[in-house]
């Protein structure tokens, strides 16, 4: 069986760097089981609903909330596409109204947490990420180092964010080396 | 810092935006054969004194193009739309 | 001078190592650099810019124009450092800059006495004749005049620390944190906005830290404080300042976490750069005081009368023994009074005729001898002052009587105060002249989200400032949603003469001719005098900016902070208007300098920009390839073997594909999934070719236009299913093909019912290439890929192992070749499952520099012919252009001017000899002289090891009609000319029959 690896395979070496004292800041990586894109046009809520639906999904319509069901994650990422998560495979709902799109190998999950995660993701991206701004179920996409990215808060002080694989490093380097100021800590990855 | 009212997004900074074109010139129909309109849609541009209408494409978010009203005198920023929204 | 027994905010426990040049400093914690200079006796601390002028401290600020070092040595050396708001610390060691062999004996100070030839203009008038060949002798000149003129050393070693950069959000900022500054944050605070209040220095409470220790301001603050830090909503910001305003409520703030200890601890960073977007601002900077002009006011020993008291009461330096105190306004008497009190003589010295029975009242008490109508006119002494020639004055400052010669060893002066408007006028232009207080005040209006308060807004009483201050945090909370209850007011506590108290608007002490006796000066820093105004006025300069270049005023590290005012009120003078008709320069960002360093933040060495990596990439560094940067991608480059240099290994590379088979990592191509009912329709406007015909299991190259007719992009696309497409691009284009198709389906093409999704990271791609590739592919995949069953242009679906992957085929290099397109997660996989099957066909890596001999080889374009100047025309590619449909540029690429025959066009170049030409190289005829432009360029060069001799690829004009012509090819940077005969750019294999075989 190959190996599926990650493009951050190199990087989540266990251990504890930056200034002593507590971190501040754990990183770590996760795998994504399956990524695909569905999208459509006029009409696209109706055509994505049964989908949804059999997902156990609703579509919330919000661009900042996620839609969330067991294992599976949706995102409503542009007024026509939605992003989901866990789902398997989509294929077989591309219909004329509908197209589907497997993306399961084009990001890589880092995971971030810490008192300091929020303080780590201001410096390095334009958006408000104070608890009141930034909610456990929401998500940004947003800027990282210039790389497009989606931040997905999934705790008070936790966050998925999902990168291009080809930018994973670079993006990875950037958390790293910001990271250091407030003690890091990386963690085996999941 | 220009600061733009994405409405898929919400408020973001002009870093995750790049900037597109006058969103005043209309593209001529595909089969337009005369070169003058072309013209008009490549090169000729007003330059405002005021508010112009602008495409932004929120290229580290929704990757959605905008229309933007931006002041070019005052530097304000007033409305802001989904370009496939907007009749051209 | 010398330092006090008791008082002060220092820290007695707490002695620090300080050293200035060669002296050790005796500082304590709280010390700034230039208190620890007064208490150490130190009044020489540097050479001024134009002139070496002696210059020591002169303000307790950050307007500091005099006392200005270097700071720190080896990687942490920093030059131009503003002593008075150096935090000492131990282990401090500052250098004095601009003199040399010493401080002391300065070389330079010759310039002094050349001064009549360094004066307004001097740059523009003497770079000018009168000798032959001046300009050279004049660039000589000037790398001496240069060196002599300037400021501090910069360091040629990296900055060893780190810098942060950190956004923030918030309802209120507030600029300042003084009386004003701190109401404002109590109103807001309390109304339960989310507020910043920032202070530039290490302690709040501004003007109140120059009283005496335990005066009634000291109480004020702390309790104002304690309450401010009891909430949750108001973070407090010290050592930062706010430097710009701009538009969007967006405030660049540099905040100096570490600057004031050695280095940074425990992996801190040394400056973190914040930009704060806030609602609504108040800006609560308070006022800086203004300089007098008289002869020799730069000399050490003149100093603003409000440092004086600062360096007094905030750390215990008694700056001098004898005083004399010139001023214009009643905020000097309480400096000479608390000067007296402290054990110095202080003869005060009052322009105005008839100053007020309660200021004057106030000095007597102190035994201050109060001398009205009186100015000083001059100040006297080599390195520092020793007299103060006092004359009677009348009311526009003009002497009246003879002067007379007071010993002094410290003339503290005060000409009222400046406003510090600039966030506002950085944000909304000019400020505005207010008669009463003789200041340039923020011009407020409904609606501006930034607004003054306190003495930066000219309030009139501490009462006022406080008033303002609270009022200014109240509005700015309600505005933004938080109307809740402000509380009660803060109480004003009791204050000497406040501020401009009294204000007369005089500013220059001069001779009754209106002369000044001896240099008097205006900018300190820039070395400009009064008679520099003067002269420029003379040459006919009206506008205050053009005088401000002319005369470099206010064009310092300083900008001007002192010298504004007392410029602008000498050119009023001469041009018989009043201020507010001369106007002011403008205000730009930052208020004071900042560290490169901060605004750099992390983005530098490796994060210097973001960088992209292939899923194979670790295989490549692993097994000893050497990579290369192509846009933000890192790739591999070639894969020496043994000692190998470049042109050693691609040469090898090249022909090992020729000769049996090679495999590249080509990841990075642009690769787009275009989908929906509509998708045919979408590819057959965006390329010049037509694709309504393109079958499932097909592919095609195509060529896209940009609008206005020269080629964008080319690349081959993939028919994967009914509406399911697969784009590829090339590496450099990709994202501006992506950019420029979403721009058209959502803006001209709404009714296309297509998506545009970049897959470029879903997959890994491999290109095999060589005799032996259908071989290797068909051992290690279950693909059939004979000739018959997938010709070129064709796709298919294989597994590799376990490993669904697609197989195109499609050629670059011109052998036969495959595309693997494999899932990201899987890409190395498939590499190295490659690698381990290819060893019997002696399969080897190949590089971007083989694979671009290769190309070149053929006579494929790539980017360095795709480069935006180009046409199909031009580059022999106008044959894929479809006639029977309307494209992108399909119109204007039909323009006159590029259909002009004489257009430069693709050629082969043969170039004869051993060495090959540099990209970049201009073509000749052979006949002529080699000047201008030529007739074209060489585009891409390579050695081909097919034809053992070097060739390339140009444009030439009117190339198809120049084949077999011998032309130059001449490259002006290396002063090379070679030979090369005009062939067609197919050199290699032209049917193509290794790449269909």
């Amino acid at each position: 069986m190959a190996e599926m690896l990650s493009p951050l395979h190199t990087k989540a070496v266990p251990g504890r760097y930056g200034a002593a004292g507590n971190a501040g800041v754990t990183l770590s990586t996760r795998p994504i089981a399956n990524l695909w894109q569905i999208a459509g046009w006029q009409g696209f809520g109706d055509a994505a609903a049964p989908v949804l639906a059999a997902l156990g999904l609703t579509d919330g319509g919000s661009y900042r909330r996620s839609e969330q069901s067991g294992e599976v994650t949706a995102w409503r990422i542009a007024p026509d596409k939605i992003l989901i998560e866990g789902a398997g495979d989509l294929s077989a709902h591309t219909s004329d109204d509908l197209v589907t799109l497997d993306l399961g190998h084009a990001r890589a999950a880092i995971t971030l947490s810490g008192p300091a995660a929020r303080d780590l993701l201001m410096q390095l991206s334009a958006v408000d990420c104070t608890p009141s701004a930034f909610g456990l179920g929401e998500f940004m996409q947003t800027g990282i180092h210039h790389v497009g990215v989606l931040i997905q808060c999934t705790g008070p002080d936790n966050f998925d964010v999902l990168v291009p694989g080809t930018w994973a490093e670079t993006v990875w380097e950037v958390l790293h080396d910001n990271a250091l100021p407030h003690g890091l800590n990386i963690d085996e990855a999941a | 810092m220009i600061r733009i009212n994405c409405p898929v997004c919400g408020l973001r900074n002009e870093t995750e935006f790049t900037y597109g074109a006058d969103a005043n010139v209309q593209r001529p129909e595909m089969g337009e054969e005369d070169t003058q309109p072309w013209v008009d849609y490549v090169f000729n541009r007003e330059n405002p004194r005021g508010w112009h209408r602008e495409y932004w494409h929120h290229a580290q978010g929704c990757r959605q193009w905008l229309v933007l009203e931006r002041n070019t005198l005052t530097h304000e920023i007033g409305s802001c739309q989904l370009a496939r929204g907007v009749e051209a | 001078m010398k330092r006090l027994p008791t008082g002060g905010r220092i820290d007695r426990t707490a002695p620090l190592k300080v050293r200035f040049d060669s002296q050790d400093l005796p500082a304590f914690q709280g010390d700034t650099l230039s208190s620890a200079m007064l208490a150490g006796g130190v009044s020489l601390v540097g050479r001024s810019f134009k002139y070496h002028r002696p210059r020591g401290i002169y303000s307790a600020g950050v307007e500091e124009p005099g006392a200005i070092v270097h700071l720190r040595d080896g990687n942490r050396h920093e030059p131009n450092a503003r002593a008075t708001v150096t935090e000492a610390f131990d282990g401090l060691t500052a250098t004095s800059q601009n003199a040399w062999p010493s401080l002391g004996f300065d070389i330079g100070a010759v310039n002094n006495w050349l001064s009549p030839f360094f004066s307004a203009g001097f740059y523009y008038k003497t770079f000018i004749g009168p000798f032959k060949h001046s300009t050279k002798f004049w660039m000589t000149c000037e790398t001496f005049i240069r060196k002599a003129a300037g400021m501090g050393r910069a360091t040629y070693l990296d900055d060893p620390d780190h810098y942060e950069k950190c956004n923030a959000f918030c309802d209120v900022l507030v600029i300042g944190g003084g009386v004003a500054g701190l109401s404002a944050a109590l109103a807001a605070g309390r109304a339960g906005a989310q507020v910043m209040l920032v202070e530039q220095d290490v302690d709040l409470g501004g003007a109140v830290l120059s009283d005496p220790v335990s005066s009634d301001g000291d109480s004020w603050v702390a309790s104002a404080l304690s309450e401010l830090e009891a909430l949750n909503n108001v973070r407090i910001l010290t050592r930062t300042t706010a430097f710009g305003a701009y538009d969007g409520d967006a405030y660049g703030l540099i905040e100096r976490v570490s600057d004031h200890i050695k280095a940074p601890e425990n992996h801190q960073v040394r400056q973190r750069y914040w930009l704060v977007h806030a609602k609504r601002a108040v800006m609560a900077t308070g006022a800086i005081e203004r300089p007098l002009v008289f002869g020799g006011n730069d000399l050490p020993g003149v100093m603003l009368a409000g440092a004086t008291r600062t360096y007094l009461n905030r750390y215990a330096v008694l700056a001098a023994e004898n005083v004399v105190v010139a001023t214009n306004n009643d905020s000097a008497y309480q400096v000479a009074t608390d000067l007296a009190r402290a054990g110095a003589q202080v003869l005060l010295a009052d322009m105005r005729p008839d100053p007020s029975e309660e200021v004057v009242k106030l000095a007597q008490q102190a035994d201050v001898t109060v001398m009205p109508a009186h100015g000083v006119i001059q100040a006297r002494g080599g390195k520092k002052v020793t007299y103060a020639m006092l004359v009677p004055v009348d009311v526009t400052g003009r002497a009246q009587g003879s002067p007379q010669k007071f010993e002094a060893d410290l003339i503290a002066v005060s000409g009222g105060w400046t406003p510090v408007v600039h966030l506002w006028s950085q944000r909304y232009g000019k400020p505005v002249y207010q008669e009463d207080s003789a200041c340039f005040v923020p011009d407020a209006q409904e609606g501006q989200t930034l607004q003054g308060a306190g003495t930066a807004a000219a309030a009139e009483s501490l009462a006022d400032v406080i008033a303002q201050g609270f009022a200014r945090g109240a509005e700015a909370a309600t505005a933004v949603g938080h109307p809740d209850s402000v509380g009660i007011i803060p109480d004003a506590f009791a204050t000497g003469p406040f501020w401009q108290q009294g204000l007369h608007p005089a500013w220059a002490v001069l001779t009754p001719q209106g002369k000044t006796q001896g240099k008097a000066f205006v900018d300190f820093q820039h070395d400009v005098k009064i008679s520099d105004i003067d002269q420029a006025h003379l040459e006919g300069y009206v506008s205050v900016e053009h005088l401000k270049r002319y005369t470099t005023l206010g064009m310092a590290t300083d900008q001007g902070k002192l010298a504004n005012v007392n410029a602008l009120s000498r050119m009023a003078e001469l041009r018989g208007k009043d201020i507010p008709e001369v106007g002011t320069t403008t205000f730009r960002p930052p208020f004071t300098p900042i560290s490169v360093g901060a605004i750099v933040g992390h983005e530098h060495g490796r994060h210097f920009r973001p960088t992209r990596l292939s899923p194979i990439h670790h295989w490549h560094v692993e097994n000893g390839a050497k990579m290369t940067e192509a846009g933000a991608w890192i790739r591999p480059w070639y894969y020496p073997q043994g000692t190998e240099d470049l042109t050693a290994a691609y040469i090898r590379e090249a022909t090992h594909v020729r000769e049996h088979v090679g495999m590249v990592d080509v990841s990075t191509l642009g690769k787009i999934a275009v989908q929906g009912p509509d998708a045919a329709e979408f590819l057959n406007r965006i390329y010049v070719n037509g694709w309504k015909t393109l079958a499932v299991g097909r592919l095609r190259y195509g060529v896209m236009l940009r609008e206005d007719g020269f080629v964008m992009d080319d690349g081959a696309t993939a028919r994967l299913g009914e509406h399911d497409y697969f784009m590829s691009t090339t590496t450099a284009n990709a994202a501006k093909v992506l950019a420029f198709a979403e721009h058209l389906l959502q803006t001209a093409w709404k009714d296309l019912r297509v998506h545009v999704t970049t897959v470029t990271d879903q997959w890994a791609a491999i290109a095999v290439a060589g005799s032996k590739a259908r071989a290797l592919l068909t051992q290690v995949s279950d693909a059939d890929l004979s000739r018959e069953t997938l010709p070129n242009n064709h796709w298919t679906t294989a597994r590799i192992g376990d490993v669904d992957i697609r197989i195109h085929r499609m050629s670059y290099s011109g052998e036969l070749a495959y595309e693997l397109y494999i899932p990201a997660g899987f890409g190395r996989h498939v590499w190295e499952t490659l690698y381990a099957a290819g060893s019997e066909f002696d399969l080897r890596p190949y590089g971007t520099e083989s694979m671009g001999a290769l190309r070149i080889e053929k006579g494929h374009v790539a980017g360095p012919e795709l480069e935006g100047r180009t046409t199909m025309k031009d580059l022999g590619l106008e044959g894929f252009a479809s006639s029977k449909k309307p494209f992108v540029g399909s119109v204007l690429r039909k323009r006159e001017v590029l259909e002009d025959p004489a257009r430069p066009t693709l050629v082969g170049l043969e170039v004869e000899g051993d060495t090959g030409a540099k990209p970049g190289s201009l073509l000749f005829s052979l006949a002529g002289e080699a000047k201008g432009h030529g007739d074209g360029w060489v585009s891409s060069t390579t050695y081909s090891p097919a034809l053992g001799k070097n060739i390339a690829m140009g444009l030439l004009k009117n190339g198809k009609d120049r084949k077999g012509e011998v032309i130059r090819i001449v490259n002006f940077v290396g002063d090379q000319t070679l030979k090369a005969k005009v062939v067609s750019h197919h050199f290699f294999d032209p049917e193509g029959e290794r790449q269909n075989g």
